[in-house]
């Protein structure tokens, strides 16, 4: 059986995953989307003021119209809310007075309330800015996707404000899952991490969009296929990515018992059993590794991780001739691969060939010109050739990509490689 | 299908790079199996004990302390300085640690004369060196400290006198390492004092708080990293008893404030001018080239020494430097973090160095240690320098992390298999070596003259280690002592070359070294079978030149500068 939590269905998942209506955390969305005074800013411009066609007596109207709207500067949605529903039952044919009642209801959550007092707003007065959006939006939030669709659509593909867009995107991006329109809410993801590259709500719901989405494939695999090598695989993966390294060898074994030839399952036990060697140096992990690398070259010859592992292994045991032969082999099969060319040009260094070792080192910078290993060993390179002007220079591009990756690593957390990479130290001391 | 050059980590959430970490299985050439290491620690009587708190939740309870090999009383024996620290709950209660000298009675015993000496309290020690500094022919003890560093001058008469304040050289701050040479070739010894972090101790960082405070996922004390660095000292003597700092007139300040830990002069490109080189804590190294006119240049980037093989910083401890491979250069060795290897950096030509720790054989092993007192040294004497590496973490906290690093770690020994690489031999070379302990600074010498050279650790938590090498004399061997007359009195930046048939070595008087340290001041040569040496050459600071025939092995000898002929005696060779 697959390592994979299996939900009775996929409406369970997504209701887990606060994807249905009335779930805990989807509301988030309306409270994290903009700060609250950003979005009464946003939704008020462009209405009419309070006050015109009244017929109550006007100074009572003009009195609950000041408390209620102090109320509103001061935060105090309760109190604004019962100045504004008083106004609406005082002028009940100013569509102003609904459309701002709908915005406080909207901002306390109370959307069964906001969508038939921003309903009437519109029947007042059609051309009232925003308000349809506000009122697609809050059908959004009641889970109300048919309905919301075309207005919170026409507000993210229209609107010429940057604030509303984001808001109706985000909630786009939710009807289009709720409705299980998948492709679309990943169409909308992609529009919205491109408008908004660095804002984290949108980082956050476009990553957890992608992540569903995947698990729910996965899901899918497991319904179809329960017994398939790629279930299997998947769930080595999986376990693999978590550290779950005898879990990942349970699932990667059942692959070859079924499949003995399939490509790649070896190299990815040899990657289980060099993370297992990690924790525990002396199990003979190592050893079994290395070997797993070598039956995966003998099933897939072309295997390029395999052969690079191999050659970095050979590496830091001080084996340079086999390190390298492998390394090529590597480089044979996929001429850009970055790791694999910075080890090849390293290991020409060790062994006293710098002219042979500046062709893979380059070629290592086409592939990423901000590889660090890369520059720092052309410069050891330029160093054992002699070639002082050429070993500054290409020591000073070397500190210019350290301290450009010390300032953006913070930012960004590693993922783990597929491939270990060329270096030996994975942590940072203390 | 998910083709098997996929790069990116599918479903991937977590960190580190699996990178293959072991101790390579001991390859111990036959001559190497019959050297033992010993420990006689309690043989010796020496009831030295370094206070320690068991959690250490702050980083000055980690980095302390050195130990000195020296004759401070000229009785031809060397004698043990052991530098201690108080713990921060120890010190808030107003205790004082008591550091110790320990006087060799030349019968396998030792004897405390901290007392007598007026040496057991320099303050919060760290490390400490010894010269003699007013060329008076006594050794004078210098010990850095956490807070004012002391100067000690040696009275002669089995008593120190603290002249800190007359000579101007107790750097306030958090000092580590120190080494001794005279920089500008006036005859007397300059002093350089590298510092580490910018601390006070009523204002520490919180255990465990903030992103600095954590190894692999558990919360450890802070540092270095997150905190401020200290710049580093240089102090020209001044011939009168005093010194003037000149660092940053001479270049050497460190402005940026890297974290200094262990320092050693050495004349690099053998112009006669000594240089200096400074490992750094999480930092590039320093290397500094003494350009002759009272400045120094950092060369270390391009001579590549300031980072390892991936160009990557590391958190370095300790230095040995050594003529490992017969060169005539002398090459670096720096201990380092765990999760990073030590580097060894092969001096090729005049400041051009090679990492090739993974060419020598000795990275590997050395990954999941922390590293921190390192010698070359020929411990078989076989004429070939080994090397050795003692090893403890900074945090008691990592046998929690699930890692493979240990508080407490073995040590490392590797002999050199006179081809470039070595074998670690550890494990065949007696169960103190693999004994696990959190050791800190180391000397190497010939503590009982017995013709080979025995090792003494100082370890943080308790009591230190002494080393009896069993079996390295059963080859041949010389041991130098220097005396300088023109030049200072301790001979120090003078290189003696030996030669004995085809067998050619070099070493090099320094004060100083390891991890904030001193060793024996004398220079051991293995001389493996030859009985005779065809030449010993001595060049002294200045450019002078002795050079002395027939001397026969298996002797200590005393060569004055200027002296027509070494003084000393041969011994058999029935030692242990």
């Amino acid at each position: 059986m697959s390592g994979i939590l299996l939900p009775q269905n996929l409406q369970t998942f997504r209701r887990r995953c606060g994807l249905v209506a009335g779930m805990p955390g989807f509301h988030a969305l309306r409270a994290g989307a903009a700060p609250i005074g950003m979005v009464l800013l946003v939704l008020y411009s462009g209405m009419a003021p309070v006050g015109a066609r009244q017929q109550a007596d006007p100074s009572v109207v003009q009195q609950t119209v000041k408390e209620g709207e102090r109320a509103l500067a001061d935060g105090r949605y309760a109190d604004a809310q019962k100045a504004y529903e008083t106004l609406s039952r005082l002028t009940p044919g100013v569509a102003e007075v609904h459309a701002r009642l709908g915005l406080i209801y909207f901002q306390q959550g109370k959307f069964t309330e906001a969508v038939p007092t921003l309903r009437e707003a519109l029947r007042l007065k059609p051309s009232l800015p925003k308000v349809d959006a506000l009122l697609a939006m809050s059908r959004s939030e009641l889970g109300q996707y048919e309905q919301a669709l075309p207005g919170v659509k026409k507000a993210f593909s229209q609107s010429a404000d940057t604030v509303l867009r984001r808001m109706a995107g985000l909630h786009l991006q939710r009807i289009y899952t709720g409705l299980g329109r998948d492709a679309d809410a990943v169409d909308v993801a992609l529009r919205l991490a491109r408008f908004y590259p660095d804002d984290p709500e949108v980082l956050y719901h476009s990553g957890r969009l992608f992540a569903n989405f995947a698990y729910l494939q996965t899901m899918k695999l497991a319904t179809v296929a329960p017994d398939s090598v790629w279930l299997h695989q998947a769930a080595g993966e999986a376990n693999e990515s978590q550290g779950l390294y005898d879990a990942a060898m349970r699932e990667y074994q059942q692959v070859i018992a079924a499949a003995p030839r399939r490509p790649g399952i070896r190299y990815r036990i040899g990657r289980v059993l060099l993370a297992r060697a990690k924790a525990n140096p002396s199990s003979g992990d190592l050893a079994e590794a290395r070997k797993a690398f070598e039956e995966e070259l003998a099933v897939d010859p072309t295997n390029a991780n395999a052969a690079y592992e191999l050659g970095e292994m050979d590496r830091t045991a001080g084996d340079f001739e086999s390190a390298r032969q492998r390394f090529a082999q590597a480089v044979s099969h996929y001429p850009g691969f970055e790791q694999a060319l910075v080890g090849l040009g390293r290991t020409l260094v060790a062994l006293d060939r710098p002219a042979d070792a500046l062709k893979p080192l380059q070629q290592a910078l086409k592939a990423n010109p901000d590889s660090d290993v890369a520059l720092y060993q052309i410069a050891q390179v330029y160093r054992a050739q002699g070639n002082t002007a050429a070993q500054e220079r290409a020591l000073a591009d070397f500190n210019r990509v350290r301290s450009l990756a010390s300032k953006g690593k913070a930012a960004i957390p590693e993922t783990k490689p597929d491939v270990t990479p060329q270096v030996i130290d994975p942590t940072a001391k203390k | 299908m998910i083709t098997s050059r996929a790069w990116s980590p599918w479903l991937a959430v977590v960190l580190a790079a699996a990178t293959s970490i072991s101790r390579s299985p001991a390859a111990a050439p036959e001559a190497a199996d019959r050297v033992v290491f010993t420990d006689i620690t309690k043989d010796t009587g020496i009831t030295f004990s370094h206070q320690y708190s068991p959690d250490k939740k702050y980083i000055l309870e980690s980095m302390s302390g050195g130990v000195v090999m020296f004759d401070f009383d000229r009785d031809g024996l060397l004698d043990l300085y052991f530098v201690n620290a108080p713990t921060v709950a120890t010190a808030a209660d107003g205790q004082r640690a008591r550091s110790e000298l320990w006087r060799n009675r030349g019968n396998g015993t030792f004897a405390d004369v901290t007392e007598r000496a007026g040496v057991g309290y320099p303050g919060w020690g760290m490390g400490a060196v010894a010269a003699d500094v007013d060329n008076d022919g006594w050794e004078d003890l210098y010990v850095t400290c956490f807070g004012a560093n002391r100067l000690y001058r040696n009275n002669g008469d089995g008593t120190f006198a603290d002249v800190t304040g007359r000579a101007g050289v107790g750097d306030p701050r958090w000092s580590t390492g120190a080494a001794f040479a005279d920089y500008d070739g006036d005859g007397w010894l300059d002093l350089f004092v590298a510092n580490y972090v910018d601390v006070r101790l009523e204002a520490l960082p919180p255990f465990g708080r903030g992103k600095f405070c954590e190894f692999h996922g558990i919360p450890v004390q802070c540092g270095p990293r997150g905190l401020p660095g200290s710049g580093d000292s240089l102090y020209r003597n001044k011939r009168d008893g005093t010194f003037e700092n000149v660092s940053a007139r001479a270049g050497v300040a460190d402005p940026a404030g890297r974290f200094g830990m262990g320092a050693v002069w050495s004349d690099f490109n053998h112009d006669g001018r000594p240089d200096v080189f400074v490992a750094n804590d999480a930092g590039p190294n320093f290397l500094y080239r003494n350009n002759g006119d009272g400045t120094f240049t950092d060369v270390a980037f391009a001579a590549g020494t300031a980072l390892d093989e991936n160009g990557k910083e590391q958190g370095s401890m300790g230095v040995a430097v050594g003529d490992y491979n017969h060169s005539g250069a002398w090459s670096l060795v720096v201990s380092n973090f765990s999760d990073e290897y030590n580097a060894f950096y092969r001096h090729d030509r005049a400041f051009q160095f090679r990492d090739v720790s993974l060419a020598s054989r000795t990275a590997k092993s050395s990954v999941p240690f922390v590293g921190w007192g390192t010698h070359f040294f020929d411990y078989d004497n076989d004429g070939w320098l080994d090397l050795v590496v003692f090893n403890g973490h900074v945090y008691p906290q990592v046998e929690r992390a699930g890692a493979a690093a240990r508080y407490a770690q073995p040590t490392l020994l590797y002999h050199n298999n006179r081809n470039g690489t070595f074998a670690e031999v550890a494990a065949v070379s007696g169960p103190a070596l693999a004994k696990p302990s959190v050791s800190r600074g180391s000397v190497a010498g010939d503590l009982d003259n017995d013709g080979d050279v025995d090792l003494v650790i100082n370890n943080l938590d308790g009591a230190p280690t002494v080393l009896r090498n069993d079996g390295g004399n059963r080859q041949n061997f010389l041991v130098v002592e220097l005396e300088g007359r023109t030049t200072n009195r301790d001979g120090v930046g003078a290189v003696v070359t030996v030669q004995a048939g085809d067998l050619v070595q070099r070493a090099e008087r320094r004060s100083g070294d390891s991890y904030v340290s001193r060793s024996d001041p004398r220079l051991h040569f293995g001389l493996a079978s030859h009985t005779k040496l065809d030449s010993v050459q001595v060049r002294w600071p200045d450019g002078a030149v002795q050079r002395f025939e027939g001397i026969g092995a298996n002797a200590f000898i005393r060569i004055v500068e200027g002296a027509a002929a070494p003084s000393g005696a041969s011994i058999g060779k029935a030692g242990r």
